[in-house]
């Protein structure tokens, strides 16, 4: 991307030597065009927003979450505060907007619920609360604290102050050091607040993004597992603290509704998988899953879409919208991410190899998740050897559904039952010695 | 175990030193006295009950294993075997053990996800035990045995653990206690008994998925390396024949000829023989793991192995980047 006075020229999958060229170019002529961009687009001086070009993934959707992303100056605030940022709201105000907000990711601790009872209950309980915000894994959570960092830092910095807390505690993976530089920079700039912000790290795990055991993590415990749950974290969290568990999407939600003075009512979403490259879009919240995995370019004809993060539903239907409530009516996932897969993937090979991950990756503490995901497992793997029993496999996953202690168990098993019910000629196919993708079942005979 | 304490005024108490690789669980129990109805009885409980403390109060409809709960000592609820999942009308299926019970609620023991979810994972918790009850000490005597018995469980869905080469070696190392994770449930018993009791520091819950046990916070690896005290708290609390004191490993067996518990498994660690000084809490050796013998444990050498799996790296490879699942088939 080149810029001035107004003009920006964009620049699609860059080489370095590309980007030197380009550099050149314009260093010569002062032209933002001297380098045959991909798109320009021409702007008033001083845009404040993102100055969308029509090209393939920026296209899609709106932006009004992601708006300071490629923009802004990820951290310096004078460019937040240009588009309104750093709002000094009053604390009633903050609660009501909760009340229109809901909370992104299940990484969240109010996942698809309403925020302003949960803040409500903090702000009112004995015991200084603290604001967590849950960056650990999840793509666009990791774009925002690289691009727009101020955006979940400003969200976060008003909950604190609405709920009276002293400090606010970014956490993430010790694997995304850009994002944590990058928010570390943002939070040493961050103007003058009596909250303190610091960021932390932990292991980068997937199960370290649950909220308890995130808490377990900055609580400094060398082995993370699930807490049991009531009461829950906002009423015993860090240190026993009340803690609200929030991911940047959620408080980059809030701190956009507190500048325009409603929530945007968008979802943020990735695609990834079987694309060129993955995308990180935002789309209005009446858009189906089409509109966004249009967004990514695929790198095969369509098969099916694995929708909700690592433990989504997988589904051949794109025709369902991203709302929460309709993505859970189609036993699909809200984390928002989708992941797509091409004609020559095996749904049995992806569902188990998902199962594996859960029996891999697990906290070890509760039965139905330790036992249930290795039994899970090895029933998909009798498969192949022609015992596929559905029934056997769909009550197990219905009691690691209802008696899992965290998230993590009560979701592995959701990959395998939405399969089950899509793509059960696949199953059923392997159960006769033949794999329909013609991608699994050679290997294991050779 | 005060002498260091002493030397630094400032030194944190004891208790911040131990850790045992849990969780720290929010308290649990209810705000207030309650009566619930459970199963159609009203039962009235204390403030801090759970709904487990009601369900024992009364013959419930349904066998209620509750394996993992212990209800003394300030022991638990660790609410991690979910055999005690039971039907409340306000909250759906929740685990009795760990569950605060509400003035009002309406519990019920034989609803079917509830009696389900209870069947399946007490067959979960077979399909990681050694069963050769006729070899262990404590047959006759095991609340696991008990609560198979109880929900009249013949054959478990999962099997059990009888792959010989999947066992882990006996620890017959400690003259005292004898540790056969084979049978261990990983109820978490042991290790609140050893730290929140005793104020040992001895045991710890370590690894995770499959590879979760009971291990040592020295890193020792063996009973007789670690700091034991032998106070023996541990083997009390134990619900299966995981953890039993010495002499009476084989009190219960039944005498099979040439059939014992040790050959039955076929890897034990010995006592090394080595005289050690007095135990200190929390004494760490840099060579803890030097001096661990290893024998075959009788005829049926076969079933010996070295043990390699010290080390319970929590799988690094699988960060989220990469969005791989696990290997496959």
């Amino acid at each position: 991307m080149v810029t001035l006075d107004g003009q920006t020229g964009f620049h699609t999958g860059c080489s370095l030597e590309r980007i030197e060229a380009i550099v050149r170019a314009f260093e010569e002529t002062g032209d933002v065009t001297a380098a045959d961009p991909d798109a320009v687009v021409d702007h008033g001086p001083g845009q404040t927003t993102f100055p969308t070009p029509e090209l393939s993934g920026l296209r899609t959707g709106v932006r009004e979450i992601l708006d300071g992303c490629g923009w802004r100056r990820p951290t310096d605030p004078a460019d937040h505060e240009a588009v309104g940022g750093f709002v000094d709201p009053d604390p009633d105000a903050v609660i009501d907007l909760g009340g229109t907000l809901d909370g992104r990711g299940w990484r969240d601790l109010c996942h698809d619920a309403p925020l302003a009872d949960t803040w409500e209950s903090v702000r009112s309980a004995a015991g200084d609360p603290v604001v967590v915000v849950n960056a650990h894994g999840n793509a666009a959570d990791t774009l925002l604290l690289e691009s727009a960092p101020f955006e979940a830092l400003d969200g976060a910095v008003a909950l604190a102050d609405a709920v009276g807390a002293e400090r606010v505690i970014v956490y993430a993976s010790a694997d995304d050091e850009r994002a944590v530089q990058t928010v570390r920079d943002a939070a040493a700039n961050y103007p003058d607040s009596p909250i303190t912000v610091d960021v932390e790290t932990g292991p980068a795990e997937y199960r370290a993004a649950e909220p308890s055991m995130a808490i377990e993590s900055l609580e400094g415990n060398h082995r993370l597992e699930a807490r049991i749950r009531p009461p829950d974290l906002d009423a015993v969290g860090l240190h026993g603290r009340p803690t609200l568990v929030h991911t940047p999407r959620t408080l980059a939600h809030l701190s956009v509704a507190l500048r325009e003075g409603e929530p945007a009512g968008t979802r943020v979403m990735t695609v990834t998988g079987d694309v060129a490259d993955p995308v990180t879009v935002e789309v209005p919240a009446s858009e189906t899953l089409e509109t966004v995995v249009d967004a990514a370019e695929m790198t095969g004809a369509f098969k099916a879409a694995s929708v909700g993060g690592r433990f989504g539903g997988v589904t051949d239907d794109l025709t369902v919208g991203v709302k929460p409530d309709a993505l859970a009516a189609n036993d699909l996932g809200s984390e928002g991410v989708v992941r797509v897969l091409a004609d020559d993937r095996c749904l049995v090979e992806f569902v188990g190899q998902r199962a594996q991950f859960a029996a891999d990756e697990n906290c070890g503490r509760c039965v139905p998740c330790r036992e249930g995901t290795t039994q899970l497992a090895g029933l998909l793997r009798d498969v192949y050897d022609g015992g596929y029993d559905p029934e056997a496999i769909e009550e197990l996953i219905d009691v690691m559904t209802t008696s899992s202690i965290c998230a993590f168990g009560v979701q592995a098993g959701r990959p395998t039952r939405t399969a089950l019910s899509a793509f059960e000629s696949e199953f059923e196919a392997h159960a006769d010695g033949r794999c329909p993708a013609g991608s699994c079942l050679e290997p294991l005979e050779a | 175990m005060s002498s260091e304490q002493q030397q630094a005024v400032d030194a944190p108490p004891l208790t911040e030193e131990i850790a045992p690789g849990t969780a720290s669980d929010p308290p649990v129990g209810g705000d207030a006295p309650a009566t619930v109805t459970v199963d159609g009885i009203e039962v009235s409980v204390e403030a801090g009950a759970t709904l487990i403390d009601a369900v024992e109060a009364i013959e419930p409809a349904e066998s209620v294993p509750a394996l993992c709960h212990y209800g003394r000592e300030e022991i638990g609820p660790r609410s991690e075997c979910r055999t005690c999942m039971v039907e409340t009308d306000e909250h759906g299926v929740v685990p009795a053990c760990s569950f605060p019970a509400e003035d009002g609620m309406t519990v019920r023991t034989d609803a079917t996800d509830a009696a389900q979810a209870r069947d399946v994972n007490l067959d979960l918790v077979l399909s990681d035990h050694n069963l050769r009850c006729t070899t262990c000490g404590k047959n006759g005597r095991c609340e696991l045995q008990d609560a198979a018995i109880d929900a009249e469980v013949e054959e478990p869905r999962y099997g059990v653990l009888d792959d010989r080469d999947e066992y882990e070696p006996i620890d017959d190392s400690s003259s005292f206690i004898q540790i056969d994770r084979n049978k261990c449930i990983l109820c978490n018993r042991c290790v609140e008994a050893c730290n929140d009791v005793q104020v040992e520091g001895v045991l710890r819950m370590e690894g995770s998925g499959q590879d979760t046990r009971i291990g040592f916070q020295s890193d020792a690896e063996t009973m007789e390396d670690s700091t034991c005290v032998s106070c023996g708290h541990c083997a009390t609390v134990c619900p299966t024949g995981s953890l039993v004191e010495k002499g009476i490993e084989d009190a219960t067996t039944i005498p099979l000829p040439g059939f014992t518990q040790t050959n039955s498994v076929g890897k034990t660690h010995e006592n090394t023989g080595k005289t050690k000084g007095p135990m200190t809490p929390k004494k760490r050796t840099e060579d803890s793991s030097d001096e661990r013998s290893l024998t075959d444990g009788g005829d049926r050498s076969a079933g010996t192995k070295t043990e390699t799996e010290t080390s319970h790296a929590d799988g690094d490879d699988w960060g989220d980047a990469s969005e791989r699942g696990g290997e496959w088939p």
